[in-house]
């Protein structure tokens, strides 16, 4: 299904306005279906690769290739939220409309979609997430697992193949992070979880891949979680600790 | 307490059920006729008439006291000394100084009547449907689609903002700090609104990330409400018939 690899980079560089290195020439690729694990300490440039991927931030240097577009042309980027959704680390941030009802058609209704299919797919979406009849409730009146799997529904809602959640864990309790992954297993497509959580991280992903001050240090299976001096080194615990 | 709309339980009751923008109309025309009756009968009888729209959607009765009396006791200060300072027509008492006149005393019960009616208007409003319903009716009633964004995205992150100057004060508080009148208090209180400027326009870049991987291309697009049935009709008809006929008497 899709494309082959999902996601393609290829020397990608990333500075901030003032001149700072966030990703330093970073080639990887990964293939459709894959459900990687992106670690790495705070600043590794977790969430920078996210939205140069998604086509928010432009690369300083090197090539982009997400589900066949690339987002730093402006045409590809009309095409690309259909191709990949992003959850944000803070679910805040991306429910903005008045309900949650009206959050989740926000996508499907920019892709041009007629209103009865705006309305299945909200539907849909929310059914997935375990949230149908939260329809009309405002997003400040629901719990911190609650957001995010409204915020989950808004990004289903589009039926991206490739789907980049960042630290979804952060603000769940263990109870909403089994339910979280729970829910994530039965989502199929690309899935890429940047996240401190190893845990979680170990429990989902076939793969894992190392951030670290904007470059790739490891990628491979996930017994590179058990690489306690590794991991150490770069700022992180590993799963006995 | 709080001010917020949201903290009030929405009621199943007859006004809910009329559609919000037939809702937003009669509010609307309510108030302006407030405004513009001179008449006193007619004023106390409008009021009444609010009086009883506001009780006939049964809110919370603490949470509705509660707010009039907020509007009466900060109207207070204003309104008393309205007789003692009007200066329309001749004096109807003169102490030394002080003088007071009747027709002073009727404008601050007008000005108290009429605040209080608009307050009553708008929380009858709140009782019967949320805030944001109400700016999607605006917008379906020719506000210009961007403001009545603007407006529900204001009110939606208002509650966030509000959550962070929550923080920033409890952060502040158990690390020593007293509000007084002193040079390093005005300089804390500057770095926190500083701090709070720089987290809000941080969260506004991130909701621009976000709707921007969301397809968002500069052109909001909204579900359409429902139609309007037979009793929207009839509120809409009867209310625009029932605001002419008693305008002739204003």
């Amino acid at each position: 299904m899709g494309y082959n690899p999902a996601i393609e980079l290829n020397r990608l560089s990333y500075h901030y306005p003032d001149g700072r290195c966030a990703l330093k020439e970073i080639s990887w690729q990964v293939q459709p279906d894959e459900i990687v694990g992106l670690i790495g300490p705070n600043g590794a440039g977790k969430s920078t690769l996210f939205l140069c991927l998604a086509g928010v931030l432009k690369p300083s240097a090197g090539e982009i290739r997400v589900a066949g577009l690339n987002p730093t042309l402006a045409a590809d980027r009309k095409i690309l939220p259909s191709q990949l959704g992003i959850i944000f680390q803070n679910p805040d941030d991306q429910l903005f409309c008045p309900t949650i009802g009206e959050d989740v058609a926000f996508g499907p209704l920019n892709l041009g979609l007629s209103l009865p299919e705006v309305q299945q797919r909200v539907q849909q979406s929310l059914e997935q997430v375990n949230l149908l009849g939260y329809e009309n409730r405002v997003p400040f009146q629901i719990s911190g697992g609650e957001k995010r799997r409204a915020a989950l529904a808004g990004v289903l809602a589009m039926q991206p193949k490739i789907l980049l959640l960042d630290e979804p864990t952060m603000f769940l309790d263990p109870r909403g992070r089994r339910e979280l992954r729970d829910l994530l297993t039965k989502i199929s497509g690309t899935k890429i979880i940047a996240s401190h959580d190893l845990r979680f991280i170990h429990k989902l992903c076939t793969r894992i891949t190392l951030l670290s001050e904007g470059k790739m240090v490891a990628d491979g299976s996930p017994d590179i979680l058990l690489d306690q001096d590794l991991l150490e080194y770069h700022g992180l615990e590993g799963l006995d600790a | 307490m709080s001010l917020f709309p949201e903290s009030l339980p929405h009621h199943d009751c007859y006004l809910s059920r009329i559609d919000s923008r037939v809702r937003l109309l009669l509010g609307f025309l309510t108030i302006v006729t407030l405004l513009i009756v001179h008449n006193p009968l007619n004023l106390v009888l409008l009021f009444t008439l609010i009086m009883g729209g506001g009780i006939s959607v049964s809110p919370p009765k603490k949470w509705l006291i509660a707010r009039l009396n907020l509007a009466f006791f900060s109207l207070l200060p204003f309104v008393i000394v309205i007789p003692f300072v009007s200066q329309k027509g001749q004096a109807d008492w003169t102490w030394g100084y002080l003088e007071f006149r009747i027709q002073g005393l009727w404008d601050a019960c007008y000005l108290l009547l009429r605040t209080l009616g608009i307050l009553l208007v708008v929380l009858t409003l709140l009782v019967a449907g949320p805030l944001h319903e109400y700016l999607e009716a605006a917008r379906r009633l020719g506000l210009p689609n961007l403001f009545a964004r603007l407006l529900a995205f204001t009110y939606r992150y208002t509650f966030l903002l509000v959550e962070e100057l929550g923080r920033l004060r409890i952060s502040l508080r158990v690390r020593g700090f007293r509000n007084q009148m002193s040079r390093h208090a005005y300089q804390t209180i500057s770095h926190a609104a500083g701090t709070l400027i720089v987290r809000s326009a941080h969260r506004a870049e991130m909701v621009s990330h976000a709707m921007q991987t969301r397809g968002f291309q500069g052109r909001f697009r909204a579900l359409p409400i429902k139609p309007w049935r037979g009793i929207d009709h009839i509120f809409f008809w009867g209310g625009g018939y029932f605001y002419f006929v008693s305008s002739r008497g204003i």
